[in-house]
This record gives structure tokens, sequence and C-alpha cells, in this order.
């Protein structure tokens, strides 16, 4: 397919040929952009003069908010990238998603139990799944999507929640989802069952906070903040300290 | 994963390396001896930006004229405003609401909630925010939220360490709120759901951090901040607190006559409309400055750090502390580009990763203090002995590979999971090859001063009624520098005592609250006498990266809202 | 060697039935088997219309069946092991579509290219519990530590063991494998006329009733021909028959429990039962244990 492909569209500006260093060209929803080489998809937009406000957030890799989706020349392939972790290519066609259409479905969770009854009543969707595995190969993250999804469907929460906890909610897998499951929002609630209910609770944190209530730290706080500047330095100084 | 696999470092860089590999043999098991106290202060006085002269200067305006405090913010402070008074109409209350929360990070989501458990109805309380709720730094902390929970540690020693790493500059009842709710708070997210890292009987797995003399480090694996941003998100949304993404408060309104806070202007940035928000109480939990890029620094931060709660809340009349300081991580990521400024954590140096110049040389004992490990490499690359990236920025190599030659093979993908998938994906394989670092803007260890309470204060230490500020926004808790893990604690139990003073003071206020911008005029006359000029103003919301090209042939023909 | 056989949970299964799963799992150990789970395994898709024949409706059968192609080479078997009859209904017919359709196993290897998973040689065989247990039956009989005289048992097949015909376990008409499983455990069994009538199937979600009314009668009738147990291999009618049970005014005297339950009963396997399941059938046994062993009773 890709010899019938024209080479490339759209005119090329003559001004464009200033201060050296190599551009590329990219495709922003069609129309033909000259950036430098090196640039992230998401720096490389902001060069040729787009500013921002959808589809940019920590700029880090850890909100999802720059997803995008692009096709190389000469392939038929549909990819889906971070456009603040993804470098621009020439050539590259893209368009950015910076939101998938989603409501999240409100529920109290002190009233829910952590099996896979309570999140298909709330996500009936989710045993639509077809195992098409689309979702996996969408996600920027690199999660084992379709097998979390898998997971809640023969009830296995403690393997979904884990499955799905670097997920970052970028929405890519929902946007390409044939049964049109919610995963950012069904990701959630099942991470937060494991949490809540799966997850044994620390008891050493309740007994400090036995200790606090009942003031047990109290005298001492009050006598380190009465200390003086010097005093307070040489305590500092001379505490000891916990090997790694 | 459907994208494209990065090729790793371009020719001319791979090139660079091969000084690194050759030399380091040599370098192996080489003392590096560390400065005394003098050589030390010499060296940061010349090079770290928090010391330097030329990064600083006093403001000359408002309630702290004359405070020394970092040039960027100094500008910000001396701007007009960025909407004219007469351009509100006031009179037309968009949104009556008895607690407005500005901002949409861990602090405003934990207000929000303790709001509500304090018995404020969730339909009156609004969250505004600049991006969409979560876009914050929150989210993008990963190491860990500290709380001195074990047998072998106590409160008493979390204050200790706390005041010590912030140089005796603290504010000491805040830092006793901080260590004394730590556990508390430690619960509160369990039972929400928090998936922390825990041994299979519920024992916390905790870690250390820089300046901590106990193991204290609650975490979820390396994602803490986004694990903890997203279950309280997720619990607000449940709650069915409003929410208005992508409409930044622009300025604060105040009672004509007492300057009470009573409410916000808020911009929607899509649509370019503005909306009159009355409270009753106003919460700032706007978070840091980082995108500031304070002396020409790349930061740590999200996309929407631009100090705005400074701005507006000094407007009103708060006081603003250590604003003096920043915190500069020494080993920010230099390249690739696409995570220049990002973090290298702290515990690569502690395994043995060597700092080297581009002649192959050590400059630096790596387990320096931070100022000083930072001041280093900068001055290595003012002085010419950095290496310059293709993008034009510059940095010094940080030798990973010697981790695993020296503690053996496997050491790094065992020890360092994180830093190795960071890497990874650009093509980069930290086990074979060094990465080049730089410091990073990552944290404003000042901020707007607060009592125990949240309540904002005053020089003279009054407070100013109405509102209410908590997280990275303020200054105190953390003196002159603040210790990993205890952002997430500040702004989880300062958001939280904000929820329940807000609450508090909403049932003891009968009627409403009357609206202006006033102060807002009072300041603008103090710009005009300062000469000012008109084209200054803020808050300014957002950085602009646009090309310099792009904008040389910028008009503004028709106003068009960007999808 | 250990004979192997490589096991589909399903979903139902998994969520729904526990001690299904551990007595037939714990009666193939003791006949000899080695059952190891699929590393990965996907639902099977039985909730989504198994009329339709486009490819995507398929997949999660398809990858199981590649999976159990690809594991069942270092563990010596190409026998797929289903313990609900609504998985093994799918997968075996999914299973038969594609050697059928040349064309339908290309397109979806074009699909899975992305993926290595494109090599299917169809060689997975799908098979029931029932049939591994059927063919097994002699070496049952020599395993019985415990004898249920007295006690009748009817046997329930439902629709989707013996229905459509290529896939059938049985004659689709009047099975008679389970009864010949009993037997060969030396249980008396009961014939009864509704054995493949259906529960109700999915009706229990939405209209109750439906399925209320048909597992009532299958109920009733078995009772009333002297059927102390009914036993099934199938988790969604087990549902249903007990949902009946609880809804009837008038309870027959009868107790629904699966075929395995009660195999591993027999076998002394206690630690596969439930403690209602094996109570209930310790005191069932102790009650006929006295009436046949009245004067000119039974001989045990
Ligand atoms: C890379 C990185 C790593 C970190 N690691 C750790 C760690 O390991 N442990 C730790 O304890 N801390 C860590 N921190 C620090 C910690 O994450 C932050 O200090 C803390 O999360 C700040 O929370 P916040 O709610 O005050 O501000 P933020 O989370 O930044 O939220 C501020 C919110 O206000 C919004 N906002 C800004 N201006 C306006 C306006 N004008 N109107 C309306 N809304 C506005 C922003 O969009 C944002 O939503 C790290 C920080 C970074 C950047
Ligand atoms: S699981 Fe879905 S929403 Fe989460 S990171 Fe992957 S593609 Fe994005
Ligand atoms: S894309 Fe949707 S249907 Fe396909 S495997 Fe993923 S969750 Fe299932």
């Amino acid at each position: 397919m890709s010899s019938k492909e024209s080479p490339e569209t759209g005119p090329r500006p003559v001004s464009g040929k200033e201060e050296g260093g190599k551009t590329i060209r990219i495709y922003v929803m069609g129309r033909a952009y000259e950036v430098p080489e090196g640039l992230t998809i998401l720096k490389a937009l902001e060069y040729a003069g787009f500013r921002l406000t959808r589809g940019v957030g920590c700029r880090g890799g850890f909100c999802g908010a720059c997803a995008v989706m692009y096709r190389m020349p000469g392939e038929y392939k549909l990819r889906t990238a971070l456009a603040c972790q993804t470098l621009a290519r020439d050539g590259m066609h893209l368009v950015f998603i910076p939101y998938a259409p989603m409501k999240k479905p409100r529920y109290d969770i002190e009233k829910l139990r952590p099996d896979a009854g309570s999140v298909i009543a709330i996500f009936p969707e989710v045993t639509r799944c077809l195992a098409c595995n689309a979702c996996t190969k969408a996600c920027p993250q690199g999660l084992q999507v379709m097998d979390a999804i898998q997971a809640i469907i023969r009830g296995d929460i403690a393997a979904a929640a884990n499955l799905a906890f670097d997920c970052i909610g970028c929405g890519l897998c929902s946007i390409r989802c044939p049964a049109e499951i919610r995963h950012v929002y069904v990701f959630q609630l099942v991470r937060r069952l494991y949490g809540k209910y799966m997850l044994p609770k620390a008891k050493h944190v309740e007994e400090r906070i036995k200790e606090i209530e009942a003031g047990k730290y109290d005298e001492e706080m009050e006598k380190l903040m009465k200390l003086s500047l010097e005093e307070l330095k040489r305590l500092y100084m001379s505490r000891d300290i916990e090997k790694a | 994963m459907m994208g494209l696999v990065y090729e790793g470092y371009p020719p001319e860089m791979r090139e660079k390396i091969r000084v690194v590999e050759e030399t380091r043999e040599e370098r192996l098991g080489q003392q590096i001896p560390k400065l005394s106290l003098e050589e030390r202060e010499k060296l940061v006085r010349k090079w770290h930006p928090d010391y330097r002269e030329d990064t600083k200067r006093p403001v000359r305006i408002g309630p702290n004229k004359g405070q020394v405090i970092y040039r960027e913010v100094a500008d910000l402070l001396e701007s007009w405003p960025a909407v004219k008074p007469g351009d509100v109409d006031l009179d037309n209350i968009d949104y009556d609401v008895d607690i407005l929360i500005i901002g949409g990070g861990g602090a405003a989501a934990s207000a929000a909630l303790w709001a509500v458990y304090s018995g404020v109805s969730p339909e009156n309380i609004l969250i505004a925010t600049k991006l969409r709720f979560g876009d914050a730094n929150t989210v993008k902390a990963q190491g860990g939220i500290q709380a001195a929970d074990r047998p072998n540690d106590s409160p008493v020693r979390h204050y200790l360490d706390t005041i010590g790493g912030g140089h005796f500059a603290n504010k000491p009842e805040l830092v006793r709120a901080l260590v004394m709710d730590a556990p508390f708070i430690i619960r509160w997210l369990e039972d929400l759901g928090v998936m922390f890292d825990k041994t299979g009987e519920g024992e916390m797995i905790e870690y250390t951090g820089g300046g901590a003399s106990r193991r204290r480090l609650h975490a979820a694996k390396d994602y803490t901040g986004l694990e903890i941003m997203r279950v309280i998100r997720d619990e607000v949304w449940n709650k069915g607190v409003n929410v208005l993404e992508f409409s930044p408060a622009v300025e604060l309104l105040t009672d004509p006559d007492t300057g009470a806070v009573s409410g916000a202007v808020l911009w929607n940035m899509e649509v370019k409309a503005y909306y009159v928000v009355r409270a009753k109480v106003t919460i700032l939990a706007t978070g840091g400055f980082g995108r500031l890029h304070l002396a020409g620094f790349p930061t740590t931060n999200h996309y929407g750090a631009t100090a705005d709660g400074i701005v507006m809340a000094y407007r009103v009349g708060a006081n603003l502390r250590d604003l003096d300081s920043a915190q500069f991580h020494p080993t920010g990521v230099a390249w690739p580009e696409a995570i220049r400024g990002e973090l290298i954590t702290e515990k690569c140096r502690s395994l043995g990763a060597q700092l080297v110049n581009a002649n192959g040389e050590r400059f630096i004992n790596e387990l320096e203090p931070r100022d000083v490990v930072a001041s280093a490499i900068i001055r290595e690359c003012a002085e010419g002995r950095g290496i310059i990236t293709p993008t034009g920025a510059c940095g010094v190599w940080l030798d990973l590979p010697m981790i695993d030659r020296v503690r053996g093979e496997g050491t790094i993908r065992r020890n360092l999971p994180a830093m190795y998938r960071q890497f990874i994906r650009h093509g980069i394989d930290i086990t074979r090859e060094p990465v080049l670092t730089y410091p990073t803007l990552h944290y404003q260890n000042g901020g707007i001063e607060i009592d125990p309470w949240t309540h904002v204060l005053r020089p003279d230490g009054t407070p100013i009624p109405g509102l209410l500020a908590a997280g990275e926004v303020t200054g105190g808790v953390h003196g002159k520098n603040r210790l990993m893990g205890n952002s997430l604690l500040d702004i989880t139990v300062f958001g939280r005592r904000a929820g329940i003073t807000a609450a508090k003071l909403v049932k003891e206020m009968s009627g409403k609250p009357r609206i202006s911008l006033k102060h807002v005029e009072r300041y603008m006359e103090e710009l005009k006498r300062l000469g000012v000029p008109e084209n200054r103003r803020a808050p300014v919301l957002l950085p602009d990266y646009r090309g310099e090209r792009v904008l040389l042939r910028k008009l503004d023909l028709i106003d068009l809202a960007p999808i | 060697m250990a004979k192997a056989l490589l096991y589909y949970p399903g979903c139902s299964v998994k969520r729904n039935s526990p001690w299904y799963e551990k007595s037939a799992l714990a009666v193939l150990e003791a006949l000899g088997y080695r059952v190891k789970e699929l590393d990965k395994w996907y639902c099977c898709g039985a909730t989504i219309s198994l009329a339709a024949d486009d490819v995507i409706r398929h997949l999660g059968a398809i990858r199981s069946l590649i999976q159990a192609e690809k594991e069942g080479e270092a563990l010596g078997t190409n026998e797929m092991l289903t313990v609900c009859p609504m998985c093994y209904n799918v997968l075996a017919r999914v299973n038969n579509l594609l050697k059928r359709d040349r064309e339908k196993l290309e397109t979806a290897a074009r699909y899975l290219r992305d993926e290595n998973l494109e090599k299917y040689s169809l060689s997975t065989r799908v098979i029931h519990v029932v049939q591994v247990l059927h063919r097994e039956r002699e070496k049952l009989g020599e395993l019985v530590k415990r004898r249920l005289d007295g006690v009748r048992v009817a046997a329930y097949y439902g629709c989707t063991l013996v229905r459509p015909k290529d896939v059938a376990v049985d004659n689709p008409e009047s099975p008679r494998v389970m009864e010949e499983i009993l037997r060969s455990v030396g249980i008396e069994t009961v014939e009864y006329p509704f054995k493949t009538l259906c529960c109700g199937a999915y009706h229990s979600v939405y209209r109750k009733n439906i399925a209320v009314a048909n597992s009532g009668l299958i109920l009733t009738d078995a009772a009333a021909r002297g059927a102390d147990i009914m036993v099934t291999v199938c988790p969604l009618c087990h549902y249903n028959l007990e949902l009946a049970y609880r809804s009837m005014a008038r309870k027959p005297g009868i107790r629904v429990m699966y075929l395995t339950d009660l195999l591993a009963y027999v076998m002394g396997l206690d630690d596969a039962l439930s403690p209602e399941t094996r109570s209930f059938l310790d005191k069932l046994r102790e009650a006929r244990r006295e009436l046949v062993a009245t004067p000119g009773g039974g001989n045990s």
C-alpha cells in the first residue's frame, strides 16, 4: 500500500528555511507543520504555534491528558501514544484524543463488596468483552488491559487491580474498545475495592493513632517546641539514623 | 504498546559517551574527598540559584515590600491584574456557594472531602481548577508519603527530622500538626482504598527518604501521588461535589469594607468567559511555581504550576514567606528531550552512580548535600565541561552502569525498576549506558503563611477572614527545604484541616457575604505609582512554549477558542 | 506418566461455583490425572450471542484454544478440559467452526498476527468433565470407599451438553452417560422425562418466573419418582434449580448437587466437599443404612 501513497501533501513554505538544524514535517489533523527534529509530539505542537489547554497536563507521563493517535507513512497501523513521551517523526499524521467521552458513575464504596457482581452491576458492559485485545494494543503504559477486564469477569478482583495499577487513565483503551467498556472507571473501582477490602489493614498505624489520641507524645512535643535554636540543632545533629 | 520504538542516543551523543566508558575502570574505587564547610559555602554561594545575587531582588510593592525573593516571583507580584475590575459585572453572580476551593490537586480534593464529612452539603461546594481535576503536581509524586507509625519511630522524631531538614526555619506549630496528624491520614487513605505497599500481614513496607532518621515513606509502587490523587478524586466525584474544570481563578473577591475574602472571578479558558463566584469561605490550593522556570531552570512540575495562588493572595494582603528559597533537585533528566527536567531519583547516587563531566572526570563527591551537588553540576556546565544535547540543553553524565559494575550484575534492574523503565522507553538501557543530567526546579518551599487550621495570615499575624490555604501554595511547613515524602503529607493534613475549618466557618456565618474588587483597585494604585508596564499581567495561568517564528507572525484577527 | 488435562475453568465456575471446581478436580486427580489450569484463558463469550458467527465474537474462545495448543505441547496433551457445559459448548462449537471454515480461521489469524498468535493448527480437543468420567468409569468403581445404598439419584443434563448434535456428549434425546457413571460407583438412578428440559438458562436474570417454572417442574417430577438427589454438571442449571427450590411453597424432598460432589463423597475425598454437602450426605447415608439394615434388607 505504501507505493500508492502520495509522498507528501501540503505546500512547503519558502520562508521556513532558517536557522539550520534538521526539520521534519508532521500533520496535525491533516495540516502540515514544519518542526525541528528531536522534539516530543507535545513540544513539536507548541513549537508549531499551538498554545494548548486541552491535551496537556503533567508533561511527564503520569496524568494521561495528552493521548494521541497517529499513523506513519506506508503503514496501516493506527498507533497510540502519550504526546509528552513520544518523539515527533517525519510524516506522522496525528490527532489529539484529549478526552474519552464517559461519565463516572457514582457509588458508595462503603456499600460495595469486592466481587465481580459489584463491578458488573455498575459497569454491565464489562461482560461484553470480546477478547479482541484492542485495548491492550492501545495502552501507552503497556498494560495487559484485556487480561485485567477478563480477570474481573471471572471474579478475580485482586488480579484485575494489580494488572491495572499503572493505569494513568488516558482513555485510549476505552476509545478503541468494541464492547464500549469504560476501563478508566472500571479500573478505578476495582483498585479501590482491592485496596479497601482485600489488602489487610496496617495494625501498627492503628496503634500509633491510639497513642497519639491518648496524648502519649504531647509532653515531649511541648518540650521540643520550647527548646532554643542551639539546643534543637544539637539534638538534631546527634539523632541516630536507621540504616536503609 | 502501539507506539514507535525509540533508537536511544543519536550518534553524536554516542560518540561523547565513549569517554565515560573509557574512564570507568580508572574511576572505579576512586575517592573524591568531601568538601570542607568553607569550600561548600563557596561553591554554593557562587553557583546555587538560591544564593546567587542575580536570581533575586526585593519586591517593591504590597504587604512584604522590601522582602528579597526570586525575580520571577517578584515580577508576578508586581503585575497588573489579568482582568480589569471594570470588565467584570459583579451584580450578576454565576455561582453562589458556601465553599469555593481553588485548585484541583491533592490539597483541594482533601479539603472538599473533609468539608463534606464535616456537614457541608456537596452541592454547596465548588472546586474550580485550571486544567482537568487531578492535573497537578500531586499525580507526579513517586517516592512516597511520610508518617511515623513504626514502633521504633515517633511523631517527635518526625518533627525533629522535618525542622532540621528545613534549616530550622519551619513554623513549629505547623510541623507539629503535620507529624501528629500523619498516622491518621494514612489510615484515612487506607480506608478509602489506596493500595499501599504492604506485607501479607498488612504491615506497611516503608522506605528511607533523604533527611529522615527512620524508614517512614509509605508508597504505592512508584505511583504514590497518582494513586492517592485518583482515589480521593473518585471519592469527591462520588460525593457529588461540583467541579469546574478549565476554569482557573484569576482574582479573589473581597468585602469592600472589611477586606474579608468572599469568592473569586473564574475564567473559562476554553470559551474565554468569566464567572463570578460568591462564597462564604474560599480555600486556595493552587500548588507551586515550577513552570515559572526560576533562573531559567527546567522543572519537574506539571503544566499549570505558575504561582497563581500566591499572586491572588498577595493582592488581598497575605503574608508570603521563604520565597527566597526553592528546591532544585540535582539530578533532573537533561536527555532525552522527551523527559527533560523529570526526576532521576537520589537512590542512583547512593547505590554508587558517579557524576562525570565531558572530559571523563569526576568533579564532586556524589553524596554531598543536594544543594552542593546541584551547584557543582551547574559549575561544570557553565565552565564548558558539560555535554550539549541536540536540543541545546547542557548536562553532565551520571554513570549508572557503574552501579552494576560495583554491586554486581542485576542491581539496577532489581533496585531501580522505574528508572530502568523510564529510560528504556526511549531506547536508553541504563544498565549499559550513562544518562545525562542537570538540576531541575522541583518544589516551592515557601508561600502563603497560614496557622495550623489553615487561616491565611497577614504580616501582622492576624487572619484574613474568609480565606484559607493548603498545600504547596503555603509556606512554613517545610522551612527552607522540604523533605521527600513530607509534601504528600502536607497536602492531606492541611487539606483536611482546611475542609474542617471551612465547614466550621460556614456554620458560624449568617447571611451572604458582600463582594467587590476594591482590593485590586487599591493594588493598581500602587502599581501605577511604581510605573509597572501595562503589559505585565498576572496570574499567568500557563507557560508559553510557542515557537518564536509563530509569535512573530501572530495576528489576533478574530477570537477563536482552540479545541 | 500421569495423564494430563489442560484445564479451562470458565468465569462462572470461578466466580460462583468454587466447590464444584474443587470436587471435579479432586475426582480427576484421584483418577490419576494431572490437571493444569491454563496460564491464560478468556471468557468463552457465552453471554454474547452464540448464533452470530462473526469472528470477533469468538475471539475469546479462539484465544483459549490457541493457548491450550501452546501449553499442550509441554504437557503432552491436546485435551482442554471444561467443567461448565456452556463453556464446553461454545469452545467446542467454535473449534468445529474453525475446522469447517478455513476462511474464518485465516481471518482470525490475520487479526492475531500482531500478537504472534496466528498459528493455530486446530489440534486442541475440547472435552467436558463428564466425558472424562465416563471413559474412566471402571476405574471410578474401583475407587469407591463409601457406598450409598438405598440412595436414589436423578441426573439432570440440561441443554448445552447435548445440543447441538455436533458437540453433544451423548444422544441428545435420551442421554445416559451420567447414569452410567453413577451406576459404576454403585448408585441407583431414577428415570424421569425432563432430564433435558431447559432449566430456564439466563431467564433467571430478567424473567425469573420462566426459570422457576421449568426448574420447579424438573425437581418435582424427579422427586415424585423417588429421587433423593438431583445431580448436574452445570453451574447455571444448579443456580436455577436451587432458585426454584427456594421459591417453591411446597418443597419437594430432593437435594441438588454436582455430580462430582457425589463422586467425591463416595470416593472419600472429603476435603473437596463443602461442609453442608458433606453433612447432608452423611445424614442421608445414615438414614438409608438404617433402612436397608432392617431384617431382610441390604448386606453392607
Ligand atoms: C516530579 C515530582 C515528584 C514528587 N515526589 C514527591 C514525593 O515522592 N513525595 C512527596 O511527598 N511529594 C512529592 N512531590 C511534591 C508533591 O507532589 C506536591 O508538592 C504536592 O502534590 C502539591 O499538592 P497541591 O495540592 O498543593 O498542589 P498540586 O497538586 O500541584 O495541585 C494544584 C492544583 O491547582 C490548580 N491551579 C493552579 N492555579 C490555579 C488557578 N489559578 N485556579 C484554579 N486552579 C489552579 C492546578 O491546575 C492543580 O490542579 C513531588 C513533586 C513532583 C513535581
Ligand atoms: S489501561 Fe487504558 S486508560 Fe489506562 S493507561 Fe492503558 S490505555 Fe490508558
Ligand atoms: S478492547 Fe474491549 S472488547 Fe476488546 S479485549 Fe479490550 S476490553 Fe475486551
